[in-house]
């Protein structure tokens, strides 16, 4: 009850303080997956490639002001630091001030937009009515027209998550766990089936919207920008294999717009928790994303990543260049005829590197040094690849040797992966190859175009 | 030895398109000609300089061109190389436009990436993207009350005419000005009309007391919430500079 009385007292600076300290563990930063211009009025729109505003010391990008709405919880999830029976400094913040902050914040051009989720307070139906006032009133009240992410908090009222889908641009629901285990056993007050079932009616509810849309274009639009989900890494003790298997199944079978990892980090000391001395398993969690690009642009399924015999990855290798090396009989691989899907599989070629081949060989000829000047970085493709039969230089496609050259320990410090430009990643997820720019010289620059 | 042509002229899309213009006119054999947009360098004595006279009316003509053999996708490729502050911009954007018009299926033409004129504009219009993209997020409006906000940045490139579209489709119905230190213009949105490009040599916006107190609040709460919302034991300064360059700081609110 003290910390009742301690929530009068605070400050919207204190609050702003504790809030976005307690969301600082929720990976999902971005503001992507949804166009919408401004309508001359209100304030806001957004871009389908999201944008970055600002990136904290940790290196990760700030693009939404991510905070819980209060970070009081009767839930006793073992690794989080709001369980219930912690004793940290607690506060809630009223629709008002975050109506308020959000507005300011973005005008300044600070922010994409809110990012909004919380601890159970009372009741997952409570907290969610919370949520809702918070959104509607954003939205309604304000004109408030850019991003807005909330969480759907399992078991409440299945009709408020519906009415937030209208209000919101993404919804997401943190699956935590890749196993029904290992969520049992560190979130007790959590199961697998309740984290399931709003994950369906959000699925449902985007393909009922879509089919709206279609028929009448003004129609609201239900989660436009889709769900995504989070699952922690390295606390409950299950495999890359787990990990992939089950965001893949996500991908596939919950229409998912994206799986978020994050390494665990130890802010509680408990019995089922790990202790982990070499600290969070950032190296990890880097690889996930990168195998989990592969996943959804690359056209590779997980079992040809890993399997039940080799569960983990080589935690030195990126994925893609781990899969090359066991199949390097598929490879060099020529530059002028090469089908997209075997240009993708080649170290070192991206998914842009590979449309600008398929896009340049139409008109000419390719060899290095035209690769070179449109932009594919050669250091470590070249060792696959051959122009118009030719290699850069003799190629040794020998496993051990390539093995070393591929080899990033030590190389590279893990880097930011969820948020890695934002741009880039989502330009590929929103389905548009370019941000509009019929916009440019525009308006009252009067160039006569 | 045929002899090079420098067509001299001014550092805008107007002046570049009426180089094309003219350059197309005087038949020298395009790859005799070269642009030299803005200020003029070292002469050199086996060219031929003729100065052109920024046109709207044969801008306007090339442009028109432009969208309609080459399309409007390609057209802003072309546009936005024209915003670059590299010194080759002029020739390269010649030579894209004399091929795309060369070619049967000239939409095509950005994909030519084997032409090392295509190529550069390619190069010179994502190096452009890449900034203006940055300044959409990093750029701080103040509001220095008087119902104005500010922003104030120093780009390498003219990303002025990239970025404000942006601003004036998100905030239309705020006034604000946001001024390119670099070359003293600034681009100027009243609330409810269009933006407009406008020479200003100072950046002065005026402050009352009342509001700057204000500011300074909402300034504190977000300094502090970029702060919080860091996870300490994932510090990592060199990732952080990698992807917020230094020269944008000095004008970002959250470092002091
Ligand atoms: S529900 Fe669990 S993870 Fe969420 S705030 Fe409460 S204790 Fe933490």
């Amino acid at each position: 009850m003290e910390t009742g009385i301690a929530r009068q007292g605070l400050t919207l600076y204190e609050k702003l303080n504790i809030l976005s300290d307690a969301a600082k563990y929720d990976v999902a930063c971005t503001s992507s997956g949804v166009s919408r211009r401004g309508n001359g009025r209100g304030l806001g729109n957004c871009t389908a490639a999201g944008i970055c505003h600002s990136f904290s010391s940790d290196g990760r990008c700030i693009s939404l002001l991510k905070v819980l709405y209060t970070n009081e919880c009767i839930y006793h999830c073992k690794y989080c630091a709001n369980r219930a029976d912690n004793d940290v400094p607690r506060a809630t913040f009223t629709p008002e001030e975050l109506c308020r902050l959000t507005m300011e914040f973005y005008r300044r051009n600070y922010i994409e937009g809110l990012f909004l989720s919380s601890g159970i307070w009372k009741s997952p139906t409570h907290t969610m009515e919370q949520i809702y006032e918070t959104i509607r009133r954003l939205r309604e009240e304000y004109g408030f027209r850019g991003y807005i992410h909330v969480k759907a908090i399992p078991g409440a009222d299945s009709e408020l998550i519906e009415k937030l889908g209208y209000l919101a641009d993404r919804m997401s629901i943190n699956l935590e766990f890749p196993t029904a285990e290992g969520l049992r056993r560190l979130a007790p007050n959590k199961n697998r089936s309740l984290i399931l079932k709003p994950m369906r009616q959000i699925q449902n509810g985007r393909l009922a919207s879509k089919e709206e849309v279609a028929l009448y274009r003004h129609a609201p639009q239900f989660v436009p920008a889709g769900q995504s989900t989070q699952m922690i890494i390295g606390a409950a003790g299950e495999t890359d294999y787990e990990i992939m298997s089950v965001s893949q199944a996500l991908y596939e079978g919950f229409g998912l717009k994206r799986v978020f990892y994050s390494a665990y980090m130890q802010v509680n000391e408990d019995k089922e928790l790990p202790v982990l001395p070499g600290g969070p398993p950032l190296l990890r969690e880097h690889r996930l994303y990168q195998a989990d690009w592969l996943l959804r642009f690359y056209g590779f399924r997980a079992e040809e990543l890993l399997s039940e015999k080799r569960p983990n990855f080589d935690i030195r290798l990126d994925p893609k260049a781990n899969w090359a090396l066991g199949h390097l009989d598929k490879f060099p691989v020529e530059v002028n005829t090469a089908p997209y899907e075997m240009l993708l599989r080649v170290p070192g070629v991206g998914v842009k590197s590979a449309m600008r081949i398929v896009r340049a060989r139409r008109h000419g000829v390719i060899d290095f040094a035209a690769l070179k000047r449109f932009g594919v970085v050669l250091k470590r493709a070249s060792w696959f690849l051959l122009c118009s039969g030719r290699p850069m230089h003799p190629l040794r496609l020998e496993e051990r040797f390539l093995t070393g050259l591929l080899s990033e320990e030590g190389r590279r410090a893990p880097a930011v992966d969820a948020q890695r430009s934002c741009r880039q990643i989502t330009l590929f997820e929103s389905g548009l190859e370019q941000p509009g720019m019929g916009g440019l010289y525009d308006a009252e620059y009067r160039v006569v175009l | 030895m045929t002899q090079n042509i420098v067509l001299c002229c001014e550092d805008s899309l107007e002046g570049i398109f009426t180089a094309v213009y003219d350059g197309w006119a005087g038949r020298y054999g395009h790859e005799n000609v070269r642009l030299q947009v803005g200020e003029t360098e070292d002469m050199d004595l086996f060219s031929s300089y003729i100065k052109i006279c920024t046109n709207v009316e044969k801008a306007g003509k090339v442009s028109n061109t432009i969208r309609r053999r080459l399309g409007g996708r390609n057209f802003a490729e072309i546009a936005r190389a024209a915003l670059s502050c590299e010194p080759d911009k002029g020739t390269a954007i010649y030579r894209t436009i004399a091929r795309g018009f060369s070619m049967e299926r000239g939409f095509q033409v950005m994909g030519v990436l084997t032409d090392p004129f295509v190529c550069r504009v390619d190069a010179l219009s994502r190096s452009v993207s890449r900034e203006s993209d940055h300044l959409m997020g990093f750029l701080r409006f103040t509001d220095y009350g008087q119902g104005v906000l500010w922003a104030k940045i120093k780009p390498k490139n003219h990303v002025l005419p990239a970025i404000a579209p942006h601003f004036q489709d998100r905030l239309p119905k705020e006034n604000w000005v946001i001024w390119d230190e670099r070359r003293e213009k600034a681009a100027v949105h009243p609330a409810g009309r269009g933006w407009f490009l406008a020479d200003l040599d100072g950046f002065e916006p005026t402050e009352d007391t009342a509001s700057g107190d204000c500011e300074r609040e909402i300034e504190e709460l977000w300094r502090g919430f970029c702060r919080s919302i860091a996870i300490e034991e994932r510090r990592n300064l060199n990732l952080q500079r990698q992807m917020l360059p230094k020269r944008f700081r000095k004008y970002m609110t959250e470092f002091p």
